[in-house]
C-alpha cells in the first residue's frame, strides 16, 4: 500500500506498460546542441533511475526551417541517431522509458527562414515567416514522418508530437494564424487538416507497437483560439489517426496570461483537462504547475486526467517518484517554478540548470560522491548559499561542525 | 522574506525542504547563535555565508519616522500608509510593491487567479479568454515605484517572467517612475528631480517610503577573520551582494562543498 496509489499504478498502453502516471514532460535544455552526448545521456537516465514513468526529450526539430533556433538539434544524421542510440540505450538500461518529441515552431523559430500557414509575423519574434505552398506543407508533414522514423531507429518508445504553445501545428487550427483559402485553412476541417494528417501518416511509418502522444492545445489562451467544440473534434481526430496518447497544452507562448510561473496556482489548468476525459478513450495527460505528489495525486484522484507530466520538478530532482514511492516524499528538493535557471536560461542560449540543484545537467561534470577524509566544517549562515554548502558537504560524509544561523558577530 | 510576497508562496515549500534535509543531516544546527574565532579555529574549514545588509542609498531625511525598509515590511510586518513610494526598482522593490497592492494572494486562490487575469472557459469564449477581460482585486494602496536608472522598471527582472510583474503592477495601478535622482524625504513624502541637471524638482507625496535600494556583502566576520590570517570560504550574497540571488547563492555553496 503506498501513499500515492494512483499516481504509482502502472498505464497499460496495450503494446507496452509504463510503470506510473508521471511523465517527465519535456524541456529545452540546451544539452543536446553542447555536443556532448554521454553528459545528455547521463541527464535522461538519471531521471529515469529515479523512477519517472516515461520522459520526454527536449523538442528536436524536424528540419532546419522548424527549428526553434538555427541549429536547434535534430535527427538529420547517421550520426544523429547514434548520438540518440547512447541517450535511449542508458535510459532502458536504468529501466526507463523515453520517447522524442518532434517540435516544429513554424513562425516561432527564430529565423529568417521561418514557415507557417500564413505570412503572419508573431508578436514575440522578429522574423515575418514565409506561407507555405501546398508543395511545401507536403515536405512539412515528410519531415515529421523522417523524423519519427529516425526517433525508432534511435531506440527512442515513441515520440511525442507537439501541436501545442502556439507552434506549427498549433498556427494552422486557429484563424488567428491561418488565413488560408486552400483545403489547409478556412473551415475547422480544413485548419484541423494538418495535424490529423501529421498523426496518420507518423503512425503509418513507425508501426502499430511505438507511443505517439500528441500534445493538445486545450486553451489558447489567445483571442480568435480554438473553442472547446474544436478541441474535442480534434482530440476524437488525433485518436482515430492513430494517437496512444494526448497530452495537454495550455496558452501559446505570444498569451499574456502566465501559465506556468510561481504566482499561477498549482495544477491551475487541470480543470481544463477534466473537460476532455470521456470524450477518448485513450489515456490523458494533465500538465503545468504539478509539483508534489499530493498534488498529482490529487489531479489524479478527482479525475482530471489518467497521467500527470511534470517537467522543472525533475530538474529539482531527478529522484521525485522514487523518494515519492518509499515514504520520503518530504526529502524531494521542490521546485519552485522560478524559472530562473531552467527557462531564463534556455531564452539566453545558456544551458538550462536548477535553482534548487546546481547538478542538473552537470550530472556529469560536479562529482558530489563521499570525501575521502572527512573534515570538520563550520558554516556560519544558514541562507540559500550556507544551507547548500552545508548540506551538500554534510552528504559527502563531512563532519558539519555547525551550522549557525546567525543574529550576531561576536564583539560586533 | 521572498515567501511573505504574494505569488512567491512556493518559497515555503523550499524552506520547509531545507528544514527536513537540516534535520535528516548529521549537521549540528545552532539557532540565533554568536560566532567566536574560538570555535572556528577548532574546524578545517570555515564557510562565511553571513548574506548581505542593506546599502545605504544616504538620501537626506531617510531616517523619519515615516521611512522603512524593506526588511521592516516583509520580515517584521511593520504597518505602512495608504500611499506608499517604493525606492529602487529592482526584484526587491516589485516585490514590496506586490505585497503592499494585495490584500490576498490570488496564487492561493484559482478563480480570483483566473478573473485577475482573465482566463475564462473556452466553452464560452475562444481561445478560453474571459469576454470583460482582466478583472484584477483593486490595489489595497497607492503605490509609486521609484528608481535612479533611466530604463524600463523590470528590465532586468527574469526573462520569461519579468513581463509578468510588471503587468501585476499595472494591473495595480502602480506609478513607475525612472531616472529620478532623491533629493530629500520629509513628511510630505520624497522629493525628486530629474536627470543629470537635477531638473524638474517635485514631490512624490507618499505617507510612508520604503528603501529597496540594494544590498552590500554583510563581511564583519570575514574581514574579521582574514585579518587575523584565517582561512575562510566566503560565499553567496557574503561575496557578491547584486540582487538577493538564490540562484548564485545555492550553486557557489554546493561547488565550494563538492571541492572540500
Amino acid at each position: 500500500m503506498t501513499s500515492y496509489p494512483l499516481l504509482l499504478s502502472s498505464l497499460d498502453l496495450g503494446f507496452t506498460t509504463l510503470k506510473n502516471r508521471v511523465l517527465m514532460g519535456s524541456m529545452h535544455t540546451n544539452l543536446e546542441e553542447r555536443g556532448d552526448w554521454n553528459r545528455v545521456a547521463e541527464f535522461y537516465a538519471a531521471r529515469a533511475r529515479g523512477g519517472a514513468g516515461l520522459i520526454v526529450t527536449g523538442g528536436m526539430s524536424p528540419n532546419a526551417e522548424g527549428g526553434v533556433f538555427p541549429g536547434a538539434g535534430g535527427l538529420f544524421t547517421d550520426k544523429d541517431i547514434e548520438n540518440h542510440q547512447h541517450v535511449t540505450g542508458r535510459v532502458h538500461a536504468e529501466g526507463g522509458k523515453i520517447v522524442m518529441q518532434i517540435l516544429h515552431a513554424g513562425r516561432y523559430a527564430y529565423s529568417p527562414d521561418c514557415v507557417a500557414p500564413s505570412a503572419i509575423k508573431s508578436p514575440i519574434s522578429p522574423f515575418p515567416p514565409k506561407e507555405l505552398d501546398g508543395a511545401g506543407i507536403e515536405k512539412q508533414i515528410a519531415d515529421i514522418v523522417t523524423s519519427a522514423t529516425r526517433a525508432r531507429q534511435a531506440g527512442y518508445d515513441g515520440v511525442e508530437i507537439m501541436g501545442s504553445e502556439g507552434y506549427f501545428l498549433n498556427q494552422f487550427l486557429v484563424t488567428h494564424t491561418n488565413k488560408r483559402e486552400d483545403e489547409w485553412g478556412g473551415s475547422p476541417e480544413n485548419r484541423m487538416r494538418l495535424p490529423i494528417e501529421v498523426v496518420k501518416r507518423v503512425r503509418q511509418a513507425v508501426g502499430d507497437d511505438f507511443i505517439l502522444i500528441y500534445r493538445l492545445s486545450m486553451i489558447d489562451l489567445i483571442p480568435k483560439g480554438q473553442n472547446w467544440e474544436e478541441v474535442v473534434t480534434l482530440a476524437k481526430a488525433v485518436e482515430a489517426a492513430g494517437a496512444t496518447i494526448i497530452n495537454t497544452g495550455i496558452g501559446w507562448h505570444e498569451a499574456r496570461i502566465p501559465t506556468i510561473a510561481t504566482s499561477v496556482p498549482r495544477r491551475a489548468f487541470s480543470w481544463v483537462t477534466k473537460k476532455l476525459m470521456g470524450e477518448v478513450s485513450i489515456p490523458i495527460i494533465t500538465s503545468n504547475r504539478i509539483n508534489t505528489p499530493e498534488v498529482g495525486e490529487e489531479v489524479l484522484s478527482e479525475g482530471c486526467a489518467d497521467m500527470i507530466s511534470m517537467a522543472r520538478p525533475f530538474l529539482a530532482d531527478p529522484d521525485f517518484v522514487n523518494k515519492a514511492a518509499t515514504g520520503r516524499s518530504s526529502e524531494i528538493a521542490p521546485c519552485i517554478a522560478c524559472n530562473q535557471a531552467c527557462l531564463d536560461h534556455t531564452f539566453a542560449g545558456k544551458l538550462t540548470t536548477c535553482l534548487v540543484n546546481p547538478q542538473a545537467c552537470h550530472e556529469t561534470e560536479f562529482d558530489a560522491s563521499p570525501a575521502e577524509s572527512p573534515k570538520k566544517i563550520a558554516v556560519v549562515g544558514a541562507g540559500p548559499a550556507g544551507l547548500s554548502a552545508a548540506l551538500t558537504a554534510a552528504g559527502r560524509g563531512h563532519w558539519l561542525r555547525f551550522l549557525i544561523v546567525l543574529i550576531a558577530l561576536a564583539g560586533n | 522574506m521572498a515567501k511573505q510576497v504574494p505569488g512567491k508562496e512556493e518559497f515555503h515549500g523550499l524552506v520547509a525542504w531545507y528544514e527536513t534535509m537540516v534535520e535528516k543531516s548529521s549537521i549540528d544546527l545552532r539557532l540565533n547563535t554568536e560566532v567566536s574565532e574560538g570555535d572556528l579555529l577548532a574546524t578545517d574549514e570555515v564557510i562565511i555565508a553571513t548574506g548581505v545588509t542593506p546599502r545605504d542609498p544616504q538620501i537626506p531625511g531617510q531616517d523619519g519616522p515615516n521611512v522603512v525598509t524593506y526588511i521592516d515590511v516583509l520580515r517584521h510586518g511593520a504597518p505602512i500608509g495608504d500611499k506608499v513610494a517604493v525606492i529602487g526598482a529592482g526584484g526587491i522593490g516589485f516585490d514590496v510593491s506586490e505585497f503592499l497592492v494585495t490584500q490576498d494572494s490570488p496564487t492561493e486562490d484559482l478563480e480570483a487567479w483566473k478573473a485577475e487575469w482573465g482566463v475564462g472557459d473556452p466553452s464560452e469564449t475562444r481561445g478560453g479568454l474571459r469576454p470583460d477581460g482582466a478583472q484584477p482585486e483593486a490595489p489595497t494602496r497607492a503605490v509609486t515605484l521609484l528608481q535612479r536608472k533611466a530604463e524600463k522598471p523590470g528590465r532586468r527582472l527574469g526573462k520569461t517572467t519579468g513581463w509578468i510583474h510588471r503587468a501585476t503592477l499595472q494591473m495595480k495601478n502602480v506609478q513607475m517612475v525612472s531616472g529620478v535622482n532623491y533629493e530629500r524625504i520629509d513628511a510630505q513624502g520624497v522629493h525628486v528631480s530629474d536627470g543629470a541637471n537635477r531638473e524638474n524638482l517635485r514631490l512624490i507625496e507618499a505617507d510612508a517610503i520604503v528603501l529597496c535600494a540594494g544590498q552590500v556583502p554583510e563581511r564583519g566576520l570575514a574581514d574579521k577573520l582574514e585579518a587575523q590570517g584565517i582561512a575562510c570560504h566566503v560565499i553567496g550574497g557574503a561575496d557578491v551582494a547584486a540582487e538577493l540571488d538564490a540562484k548564485r547563492a545555492i550553486a557557489q555553496g554546493f561547488e565550494i562543498a563538492i571541492k572540500l
